[in-house]
């Protein structure tokens, strides 16, 4: 802090004051164990004084540390200054502290830029009488290393690091038998039960009887599908004997190209998957391909794609040997990462700030969503709970800043020629943004905006002229240069330019493109340049990797130790520095090698929650101390350790849960069991659950025969009038579809640990007014009436209630996939006597049990 | 997610009181936090002593109007004196990169004048605001260290520039729930981007953004009205809906059904109800 020399030259008057009352002050010297009232009058009044009106001067923040003198911890203040001791035993009067701040005498006043409040001087001649109490032991900079150190070794301890266990149940079932019996030796399916009835059984609990049929079936289709099984199909379940219809069943549902669409957009919630960015601005556009990482996600769930290499792929694919083309789109989880607008104009540091936002998305999301580890904690201190330093983070953040985004082409292309292309395609792209921003806004120097947007023109140029060639071999690429380097208006000397395509098309497609290249990454070490005093850019070097010094405070302008590309040490087993590039592709080993127990946990528990709509672990993100325990702990490590033992395949996890009793219960309330669990934490019975909004957008187009299941491609605008999959809806990160954001659809903007589901009076009157409800009433009962066509026409059914009736039932099959009851009957027809068929349709599609499933 | 998740549930119990009790709970909660506080000095006797708070507060909801593009606080509430002897001048503090060309430092055209007890200064812009002067409060050590609009609101909003964290209103609806279970505790009059944030925490705490720039609640609010069906209709339409509902219930035997058979009388009610003003004027 900069200050006026007038005040300069009392601070320096004000440490000799000092120096000539020096005296012995013992008492502060030694360590003591201060009273909590003490603590608190300290905390209360003299900290926040101390850091109000001393600290600019007087603490290791300071720039100079006045009078050498330190008021940011007790040995600091025992020991003086320049000028000695500045507090004398009790005595206020005899403290030099306090003769400051009394400005009773004109060389020794303190704070020199305005007197305290009487109060506050009061409040510091009561804490010199009580002894000076201060539970600071260490000076503000020591704090942040020293008080906080995290002591790695104790960090290894924790329950979510140590490694799987298989537990001591064999398949006969010998857990505990005594519980076990007392309740139900029949009962268990799979090896999961048997832990589950004995957390059961402690709790005098008992498991619910199984699921009827027609129950079990809608359960299975909505849970691996999200959508419902035809009246037929749930007869044919429901009629089936045999003793493995039901694993017949879980198997053809596993082989459904539905099963993808389901369980791919769980993942991509998991990996805040979006299509844009926040701000649509100059610097921060669309992801027009990302749509394609979206359709590589669903293809690689329904061909149950190892979750460790589906993994690997997403971070690194680019850097593993004998990767398929077609496998590097998934990629796309880097490179349509979310990002801020960095405008040029602003200073080095602001943008250089900027991409460590940019940065601390990606370590968020693979951190929390891989590892369950809250690593951007660690951003600004070490991590205040769990294990986790600022080394680790920033060793991490030098990872990203050794990774630049870019599209790459989907045919195969040589490395070289791949590499140049995404270069020039963000340089075009920078210089093209520099270009037209300075020639509409040249600011306060026009005559040097103009020469550069003369100079980043003609960079442009000559980057789409290096890159002829790629017209022959890469034509796709080379059309992508020429359309970023969308030219500046011409000045009005120059010649003019028409255009030859109009601002809506070239929108259309920055949002949504067919083109075939996809959002990706590669290694290159990014640099913002601040050598132009007037224009920030940027600099990619591409054979080079860049390790971040530590930033302290998270402050871009004070730098601390180099922290090299790394895992984190509190999960590595060998040093935890990376060597390869980036080190993306060490990052995702560590992921399966060093850090494979907790990695699988996570994963686990993530689709235990997908399947039962509550998980073992309540905080599916934070597996730290701040998380919650397993409610059952030696089930999630089984389960974890025989999913890592069949090769981590989401499909025999998927049985192994799905062929459970413990899945197969009935959702009926107990009354005794709700007084002793009403959360349902022990699972006595399968949780009634809400659908999400892509299950109960795609139910409702599916009972009125409307749903289009074409697969893959380009995003759909679901605020018009799709009909196809909710998960082929464009999403947007700044401006998310209306019906998206009524129904709990997680910002795509970071990671999303869990669904939410709230219920209110907005989402009803979407369901009572909206023009897509209506439209889906009339399409069900043209339907309804159309399966009912040849029952119509014979003659005896031809008077109007028996048609209502055949219509009443053919309704409830399209919408519930079952007969209607009786008194569903005659509710019907008594609607029907002066209400529309297709206002009935809609009330059948506004009721509860469209969006509840059991 | 499961419908009986442990907070879902104390989160309903709060929400479940009746206005009355809420408000009551509210005041409680409100009144706590004040006393463990730390109180200001001026609430401390001459010796440091602490000295009972007179007063428990009172506030029940909080308004929050930000004007991106209003007038400047130093034509208004802030005056700068230092602008005047710098006027024209780029002193090194002061010689920051902008986004846009920027001149010397201009000081305000406008003339300060203390007003009330308080003697809080306000400019001749303000005119009868002024004469309410003992009435306000002004803050004046806010700062911001990133001139660029989207995070430089955000972090007016949420303390943040990063798009994750929570707004203040998701904030007060976190910590105090709504008076009401079935309106939005949280709502917001245009904006929608970081002003209504909920980041991390749950999202019912998002703020519901209805669209200002309309003043006809059928636009405000989306979907507020059929189109197709005349309410006498539709009442008979959502009396069916609620009886199958009812059945569903019985035999689904899960509690949280009845939340959205309540949400659906209570979105009846606001359509029903759409002419009258105040839905029109939610804030009065």
């Amino acid at each position: 802090m900069k200050l006026p020399l007038l005040v300069r030259s009392i601070l320096v008057a004000t440490c000799i004051a000092f120096a000539v009352a020096a005296q012995d002050a013992d008492s502060l010297d030694t360590a003591t164990t201060i009273s909590k009232s003490d603590t608190e009058f300290f905390e209360t009044h003299i900290r926040p004084l101390l850091v109000d009106k001393c600290y600019d001067c007087h603490s290791v923040n300071a720039d100079p540390v006045e009078g050498n003198l330190l008021l940011d911890s007790r040995p600091a203040i025992a020991a003086g200054g320049s000028s000695g001791k500045v507090i004398n035993g009790t005595d206020p009067n005899q403290s030099l502290l306090i003769q400051a701040v009394r400005w009773t005498d004109s060389s020794l006043q303190m704070p020199p830029d305005g007197r305290l409040s009487p109060q506050q001087i009061a409040v510091l001649e009561q804490w010199v009488s009580r002894g000076a109490p201060d539970p600071r032991e260490v000076s503000l900079e020591k704090a942040n290393r020293e008080t906080r150190e995290i002591d790695i070794q104790a960090g290894r301890e924790w329950w979510a690091f140590q490694p799987l266990r298989l537990a001591d149940v064999p398949e006969s079932g010998s857990l505990d038998h005594n519980q076990v019996e007392a309740t139900s030796t029949s009962w268990p399916q799979k090896r999961i039960d048997y832990f589950v009835i004995a957390k059961l059984a402690q709790q005098q609990l008992s498991p619910s009887p199984a699921a009827d049929r027609d129950v079990l079936i809608r359960r299975a289709y909505l849970d691996l599908t999200g959508l419902r099984p035809t009246f037929e199909q749930v007869q044919a379940f429901v009629n089936d004997d045999s003793p493995d219809a039901y694993a017949r069943l879980v198997e053809q549902l596993l082989h459904s190209p539905h099963y993808g669409e389901r369980w791919g957009r769980y993942w991509l919630d998991v990996v805040r998957y979006g299509e844009d960015n926040f701000t649509g601005e100059a610097t921060t556009p669309s992801f027009p391909f990302a749509w394609r990482y979206r359709d590589w996600v669903i293809n690689a769930i329904n061909t149950d794609l190892p979750y460790d290499r589906f993994v690997k792929l997403q971070l690194a694919a680019d850097l593993m040997p004998n990767v398929e083309r077609k496998d590097m789109v998934a990629l796309g989880f880097l490179g349509a990462a979310p990002s801020y607008h960095k405008d040029g104009r602003l200073s080095k540091e602001v943008v250089e700030t900027l991409y460590t936002d940019d940065w601390d998305e990606r370590i968020d999301t693979v951190s929390r969503g891989l590892l369950g580890l809250t690593v951007a904690c660690a951003r600004c201190h070490d991590h205040k709970f769990d294990p986790i330093t600022m080394s680790d983070y920033y060793s991490l953040a030098s990872v990203f800043a050794s990774t630049v985004q870019a599209p790459r082409p989907l045919a195969k292309i040589d490395a070289a020629a791949e590499t140049k292309f995404m270069v020039d395609a963000q340089r075009v792209f920078y210089f093209s943004y520099a270009a037209r921003l300075l020639r509409d806004d040249p600011g306060s120097k026009p005559d040097e905006a103009r020469e550069k947007v003369i100079r980043f023109r003609a960079e442009m140029e000559q980057i789409k002229q290096e890159n002829a060639a790629l017209q022959e071999t890469h034509p796709e690429l080379f059309r992508h240069l020429v359309q970023l380097a969308k030219q500046p208006r011409p000045y009005p000397d120059e010649p003019q330019i028409e255009s030859n395509e109009d601002d809506e098309q070239r929108g259309r497609r920055r949002s949504n493109s067919n083109e075939p290249l996809f959002q990706a990454v590669y290694d290159a070490g990014f640099h913002v340049d601040g050598s132009d005093p007037d224009f920030t850019m940027i600099d990619i070097r591409p054979s080079e990797v860049r390790d971040l010094d530590i930033l302290i405070g998270g402050n871009v302008t004070r730098p601390g130790e180099l922290a090299p590309r790394g895992f984190l040490a509190v999960l590595a087993k060998s040093d935890p520095k990376f060597q390869d590039g980036s080190g993306r592709l060490e990052l995702a080993e560590r992921i399966f090698s060093d850090a494979a127990a907790l990695s699988a946990r996570v994963i686990v528990n993530r689709v235990w929650a997908w399947h039962f709509g509550q998980p073992l672990v309540a905080t599916p993100s934070d597996f730290g101390s701040q998380g919650a325990a397993p409610t059952h702990p030696e089930l999630l490590d089984d389960l974890a350790y025989r999913f890592v033992q069949h090769g981590y395949s989401w499909k025999w996890l998927h049985r192994e849960i799905m062929l459970s009793a413990t899945y197969r219960q009935s959702s009926q309330p107990q009354e005794q069991a709700i007084a002793i669990d009403p959360a349902n934490q022990f699972l006595w019975r399968m949780n009634p659950r809400r659908l999400d909004i892509e299950a109960y957008r795609d139910c409702l187009l599916q009972a009125a025969g409307t749903l289009e299941t074409e697969m893959a491609g380009p995003s759909d605008d679901l605020d018009r009038s799709t009909r196809r999959r909710t998960v082929y809806g464009h999403v947007r990160r700044g401006r998310p579809a209306a019906l998206l954001e009524l129904y709990d659809f997680p910002s795509p903007k970071s990671h999303s640990p869990m669904r939410e589901s709230t219920t209110s009076p907005l989402q009803q009157l979407f369901i009572m007014n909206s023009d897509f409800i209506l439209e889906q009433a009339e399409s069900l009962v043209e339907n309804a009436i159309r399966s009912t066509e040849v029952d119509l026409n014979q003659p005896e059914h031809v008077d109007g209630s028996q048609r209502n009736a055949l219509i009443i039932r053919s309704l409830y099959h399209r919408v519930f996939g079952r007969n209607p009851t009786a008194e569903e009957q005659r509710m019907g027809e008594q609607f029907l006597q002066s209400g529309s068929l297709t206002q009935y349709a809609q009330a059948l599609l506004a009721t509860n049990e469209v969006i509840f499933w059991p | 997610m499961a419908l009986n998740e442990p907070i879902q549930r104390r989160r309903e119990f709060v929400q479940s009181l009746s206005a009355g009790l809420g408000s009551v709970a509210l005041a409680a909660m409100l009144a706590e936090s004040s006393t463990t506080a730390a109180p200001p000095p001026n609430e401390s006797d001459a010796s440091g002593n602490q000295v009972a708070v007179t007063h428990s507060a009172r506030a029940k909801h909080s308004i929050v109007l930000f004007m991106p593009g209003g007038p400047s606080q130093m034509d208004t509430f802030d005056p700068k004196p230092a602008l005047e002897k710098y006027a024209g001048q780029r002193p090194e503090a002061a010689n920051l990169r902008t986004e846009r060309t920027t001149g010397g430092l201009l000081p305000s055209p406008f003339q300060f004048q203390r007003h009330g007890d308080a003697g809080l200064e306000v400019s001749e812009l303000l005119p009868k605001l002024a004469e309410l002067a003992d009435d306000l409060c002004v803050v004046r050590s806010l700062y911001t260290f990133n001139p660029t609009h989207g995070p430089a609101r955000s972090l007016m909003s949420s303390g943040n520039i990063a798009a994750t964290r929570p707004s203040m209103g998701a904030w007060l609806d976190y910590g105090l729930g709504s008076e009401n279970q079935n309106l939005p505790g949280f709502v917001v009059l245009g904006g929608g981007g970081s002003d209504s944030r909920s980041g991390f925490l749950p999202s019912k705490h998002k703020g519901v953004s209805l669209d200002s720039r309309q003043t006809d609640p059928e636009k405000m609010i989306r979907y507020l009205k059929n189109e197709q069906w005349p309410d006498v209709a539709q009442r008979r339409q959502l009396d069916l809906v609620q009886e199958l509902n009812r059945n569903h219930a019985a035999d689904f035997g899960d509690d949280s059904l009845n939340g959205r058979i309540e949400a659906m009388e209570t979105a009846d009610r606001m359509q029903t109800k759409r002419n009258s003003s105040s839905l029109a004027h939610p804030a009065k």
